[in-house]
Formats: C-alpha cells, sequence, structure tokens
C-alpha cells in the first residue's frame, strides 16, 4: 500500500464496506482511511453506527471489504491474516465464549488452536485478574469477567497488536480502571492498540492517538494532545454583554453562544478579540481560550459531520500522529 | 493435526454431544435387548399366559381335527398341535438374515445415524448460537482449514463410535444365535459384519452433514426445520399425497436407505403397467441397487458439502 512505513501497523486506504438488504444497499464504511503506528494506544471514536465495529471486523478478516485497502504490519489482508494473526489479539463486540466451558477450558482451546501450552493460559489468567475464578463456567461471569476473559484471550498469542472493541463496555467502575489500567500497562510494554470506545473520558486517559469517525469518514485523526489543542474558542467576560456582541460581530468574528456570564467566541486569535473590543471602548473582564477536551471536540466534530460543515481537524495525512 | 486435535476435544467437552454420544450407544443396545427378549424360545405355557386361553382352545381344536392343522399322521397329535399353535401366537426364532435385512440391525443404524445426525448438528449449531466462531477465526483465520478440521473431528469421532456401536450389536445378534443354537446360514455373519461397517460409513456421512448443514445454515434450529420440512414433504406431501407411483420411490430416502443397508431395495411401479400398451405381461418389479443408493445419498451430500464450505470461506462471520 502506498504511504507505508515500516512503523505503520495498521493501514487502510479507501475501505468501503456496504450491506445489501429489502431496503436498498447501506454504507457501513465509507472511503475510511485510518493509521495507527508502532507504539501507539490509538482511541477509535465515533458514535453508535459510524462502522468503528465493522472496520475492525473487516482488519480481522471476519467481514469482507466491499472496496479498498488494509494492510497489518505492512501486509496487505486479508490475504495475509494467516501470517499476522499470529501476533494480533483481538476483542470484537461483547465477548463470546462457549458458556457451558469454564474460563480456563475455553482459554484452553484458543490456546492449543495456536499451539501456546497451559503456561501461557496461567499467566493470561493472573493478568486479568481472574485467578480462583477460571476453574468455573464461563455462563456464571459478570459481564466484568467476560470482558477480563476476552482480554485474557487476547494476551495468548503474546500480541504486538492489540485490537480492543468496547472493552469497558458493561463493566463497573473498579473493573473498568481495572482493565484500563491493563490497556495502559500493554502500552507502556510496547503493545501497539487499537481501542474503539464511545468513551471519550476513557479515550483521553488510555489513548496517545486518536481517529474519529462519523459516519463510516475519517473526521478527525492524530495525537490526543493535537486533538485537544486545536482550540478554536475563546471565552470573553465583560460587564456588557450585548455591547460585546456588536462590536465583535462588527469585527467579522462569530459568537457561538453563550456561557453564563460570557460569550464564546469562534477563533484562535485572542488578539483579535481584544483589538475589537478595545476599539468599540468595551473593556475586558476576563479572556480564555476555551481548553476542549476530547468530548467537546467529538460532538463538535461529528455535529459537524451531520451538518455538512468543514473544520479543518487534523487528518492522518496531515499530523504525524506519533505518541504523545 | 493440530486443529483436529482442538475441534476434538471440543466436541468431547459438549455435554449436549455426549448426552447424543450416549444416546447411540444405549439406543442399539435397547434394540438388541429387545429382539433378544421378543425372540427368546417360549414354552407353551409362556405362550398360554401371554396369549391367553383361546390358545388352549386353538390346540383343542387342531387335537380333534388335526388334518386341517396339517399333523395329521404325527405320534404325538397334543405335541405336533402344541408346536404349530405356538408357532403361529409365540416368538419367532432369532433370523439372522431376517435381522439384517428388515430387523434389529437396520433400527439399530438408523437409530445411530439419527442420534449422530444431531451430534454433528448440536455440534456446529452451538459454535454460531453463541458466536465463538468469530473468536476461534481470530486464532485460526484460515476458514477452510477450521471448517475441515471441525468435519474431521465429527467424522472421526461419529465413526469409531458408529463403528463399535453396530459391530457390538451384530456381535450380540451372532453370540444369542449361537447360545441359543440356532440354525445359522453361510454368510449370515460375514453380511452381517459387512452391514455394520456399511452403516457406520452412512451414521459418519450423516453426522458430517449434519454438520456441514448447520455450517451453511449457521442455526441449530434452521438445520432442523429444513431437515423436518425435506421430511414432511417426502413423507406426507410426495408419498401420501401424490404416491409412490411412477417411480417416485426411487428417489425416497427410504428405499435407498435400505437399498445401502441391504444390498437392494425392491418396489412396484404400477404406472409402468398403466403405460405399458403392449399387451404382454407386466413385470412392476423395481430394484434400487446398492451403487444407485450409494450415489444417491453422495450427491444429497455434496449438494450440501461443497457450499458449506464455501460459504464459511466467504460470508461474514456474526
Amino acid at each position: 500500500m502506498s504511504g507505508e512505513t515500516s512503523s505503520t501497523v495498521i493501514e487502510t486506504r479507501g475501505l468501503r464496506k456496504e450491506f445489501s438488504g429489502r431496503k436498498g444497499t447501506r454504507v457501513a464504511v465509507a472511503d475510511l482511511d485510518l493509521t495507527v503506528r508502532a507504539g501507539e494506544v490509538h482511541g477509535f471514536l465515533g458514535p453508535n453506527g459510524s462502522g468503528k465495529t465493522t472496520t475492525i471486523r473487516m482488519l480481522l478478516g471476519l467481514a469482507s471489504a466491499t472496496a479498498g485497502e488494509m494492510a497489518i504490519f505492512g501486509q496487505t489482508v486479508p490475504r495475509a491474516l494467516p501470517e499476522v494473526m499470529a501476533r494480533v489479539g483481538a476483542v470484537v463486540e461483547s465477548p463470546k465464549f462457549s458458556p457451558n466451558f469454564t474460563g480456563r477450558q475455553n482459554l484452553r482451546l484458543l490456546a492449543r488452536s495456536v499451539g501456546v501450552g497451559d503456561a501461557r493460559v496461567d499467566r493470561a489468567v493472573e493478568t486479568v485478574g481472574l485467578t480462583g475464578r477460571d476453574r468455573e463456567r464461563y455462563k456464571t461471569y459478570s459481564l466484568g469477567m467476560k470482558q477480563r476473559l476476552a482480554i485474557a484471550a487476547t494476551l495468548l498469542k503474546d500480541p504486538a497488536l492489540l485490537i480492543l472493541d468496547e472493552p469497558t463496555n458493561g463493566l463497573d467502575p473498579s473493573g473498568i480502571r481495572e482493565v484500563r489500567e491493563v490497556i495502559r500497562g500493554l502500552g507502556d510494554a510496547g503493545v501497539t492498540v487499537l481501542l474503539s470506545s464511545h468513551i471519550l473520558a476513557e479515550v483521553q486517559q488510555v489513548c496517545t492517538a486518536a481517529t474519529i469517525l462519523g459516519n463510516g469518514r475519517t473526521l478527525a485523526s492524530g495525537s490526543v494532545a493535537e486533538l485537544i489543542g486545536t482550540s478554536t474558542s475563546q471565552r470573553v467576560v465583560t460587564p456588557d454583554l450585548a455591547a460585546a456582541r456588536t462590536a465583535l460581530e462588527a469585527a467579522g468574528l462569530r459568537v457561538t453562544g453563550q456561557d453564563g456570564p460570557a460569550l464564546l467566541v469562534e477563533t484562535d486569535r485572542p488578539a483579535e478579540v481584544t483589538r475589537a473590543l478595545g476599539e468599540a471602548g468595551v473593556w475586558l473582564t476576563e479572556l480564555n481560550p476555551v481548553r476542549a477536551d476530547l468530548e467537546s471536540i467529538f460532538l463538535e466534530v461529528t455535529q459537524s459531520e451531520r451538518l455538512g460543515g468543514q473544520i479543518a481537524w487534523p487528518t492522518p495525512g496531515a499530523t504525524d500522529g506519533g505518541p504523545a | 493435526m493440530r486443529l483436529v486435535k482442538v475441534e476434538l476435544t471440543r466436541l468431547l467437552w459438549r455435554r449436549a454431544v455426549l448426552v447424543l454420544l450416549a444416546l447411540a450407544v444405549v439406543l442399539p443396545l435397547a434394540v438388541l435387548v429387545l429382539r433378544v427378549v421378543d425372540t427368546r424360545t417360549q414354552s407353551f405355557d409362556d405362550i398360554v399366559a401371554e396369549n391367553g386361553s383361546y390358545v388352549v382352545d386353538e390346540v383343542e381344536g387342531c387335537v380333534r381335527h388335526p388334518g386341517r392343522y396339517g399333523v395329521g399322521g404325527a405320534d404325538d397329535v397334543t405335541a405336533a398341535c402344541q408346536r404349530v399353535i405356538a408357532g403361529w401366537y409365540g416368538n419367532s426364532p432369532l433370523d439372522l438374515v431376517e435381522e439384517r435385512e428388515a430387523g434389529g440391525a437396520l433400527a439399530a443404524i438408523l437409530l445411530v445415524t439419527m442420534v449422530l445426525m444431531l451430534a454433528g448438528i448440536t455440534f456446529a449449531g452451538h459454535d454460531w448460537n453463541t458466536g465463538s466462531m468469530s473468536n476461534q477465526l481470530l486464532f485460526e483465520p484460515r476458514r477452510e482449514r477450521v471448517w475441515l478440521a471441525k468435519a474431521v473431528a465429527v467424522g472421526l469421532l461419529t465413526a469409531a463410535l458408529a463403528m463399535a456401536v453396530l459391530v457390538a450389536f451384530w456381535t450380540g445378534v451372532w453370540v444369542t444365535a449361537s447360545v441359543r443354537d440356532l440354525d445359522i446360514p453361510a454368510h449370515a455373519v460375514s453380511a452381517g459384519y459387512k452391514q455394520a461397517v456399511l452403516g457406520a460409513g452412512f451414521a459418519t456421512g450423516a453426522a458430517v452433514f449434519g454438520y456441514a448443514l448447520t455450517m451453511l445454515l449457521r442455526s441449530t434450529v434452521g438445520t432442523l426445520g429444513v431437515l423436518f420440512a425435506v421430511g414432511f414433504f417426502c413423507v406426507v406431501v410426495v408419498a401420501g399425497v401424490l404416491g409412490l407411483e411412477g417411480g417416485v420411490e426411487r428417489v425416497m430416502p427410504w428405499g435407498n436407505f435400505v437399498a445401502y443397508a441391504v444390498g437392494g431395495y425392491e418396489f412396484y411401479d404400477y404406472d409402468a403397467c398403466v403405460m405399458d400398451m403392449s399387451g404382454g405381461g407386466c413385470d412392476t418389479g423395481e430394484t434400487i441397487k446398492r451403487s444407485a443408493a450409494v450415489l444417491y445419498f453422495a450427491v444429497i451430500w455434496v449438494v450440501v458439502a461443497i457450499p458449506s464450505l464455501l460459504s464459511f470461506r466467504v460470508r461474514d462471520v456474526p
């Protein structure tokens, strides 16, 4: 694939998936470009139905692509999946195991299919904190234990790439924290992680880079620091908000809203705000850049997509996207 | 080979499969026990106790009119009459030829076949119902290997079990006949063992067929529904409504099964005579040969197995 580098672990170009049904053809993923580099813990964000899981399923060979190219570790998939899957651990959607087998039995079957011994099963069980419960039937597990077992399954192969689809879904707060710690630990150990999630705080806490999806397309991509740093709003507090609004709009600035005693002005140049207000004789009480978190970025970028807006977010080709 | 071992383990860890395997042992054993009991030697008193006093009345009638019962010249008319009447009302002795061609052996093969086909269905259905198939493919993405490994595991296990059970069944029949000192026709025993081997092959094919159909339909219920619908169509619609004339019987599963297991199946095609305008005598007898039955089942098997493998290779896995 073009643009491939030795540090690129996952790359998709023009990836497309269409589902045909009685009601016609539905496009789940539309010409998606995604780049995940080695060592990243890469958040894969998007509203429900944006194409995250479908993309992951195509990468892992569970679904076929309608068009486009995919590569893992520089090798074109799905053709090269037999070679690359030995280094890929994945949890797709909810954990899926045989309910009447114990957790250990489920892991042993998977381990044996790749020629891995019971010692690795023991280590994986210990890593996810299931020791002592692994001999109970899977159907008796809580959702948190099921998620942990699924993560344990990914560790059987000693993966260089982990693909986790909503791994903290349904977990209680302590379970979420434990899973995050596991993911962070794997990231620190040099494992590249693609983490699909719609829990934005989770991505912000755990990930070094992120891609935001909307309607199957890449809306923004880059390091988390870059995405958050792309602040385009200023919070303006003055004693006379009406006069301030008039002055700012007269200067060609867009007032996007009001937040209590403050106006929100869309610009990344605070000097323009002070000059416009100064020239109009309106004195500032406070002027702060709005510190965006991933949630606001996500909402803004997905809303913009819905409205057909053209906000200049970092895209895979426009940033080095390296680990923060 | 590693995958086959994994799938064998998965198969043997499944409780539902184990229950079905146990049934595949118990049901033919029950048939054997029933056949042994039904063909046991009975005293005249046992026959009277089982059938009532009219047996005694019948013997008395025979003693009064021995000529009517074909024992006119007997030295001991009463004993001769008891033998004749016992032959009517008492058990038939164990007959190895009949057992192979129309008796318990066919029932045993059929039961083993049905139960092992269910085992194949439930084995594959479980993977789809629980969604664990996708998990397995994350560890072995070569789908055709996964399909084949599972098929081989089902085939190996069911072949071994069916062979053991059907050989044991026939050994039971043979031992019973020997112990009872019955007349055993030449080649009857070897023909019985040959049928046991053929039956094991049939049951194995059916188990893999059930597996393949479930892999194609991706649902236990769907597979059972299709099999039921086909059975209903064959038996009720085709045989019941349309009738078996005109050679329809040639494509019915039962006739072909008997032809396969016994070596041939005879039926009568009366339409052939209706259509025969020659005016001469018309032979309505038709025979399905074993080779035709093998072809019949092989075509059905291939028509399901090949699309099953191909669709598993290309279709998205939920």
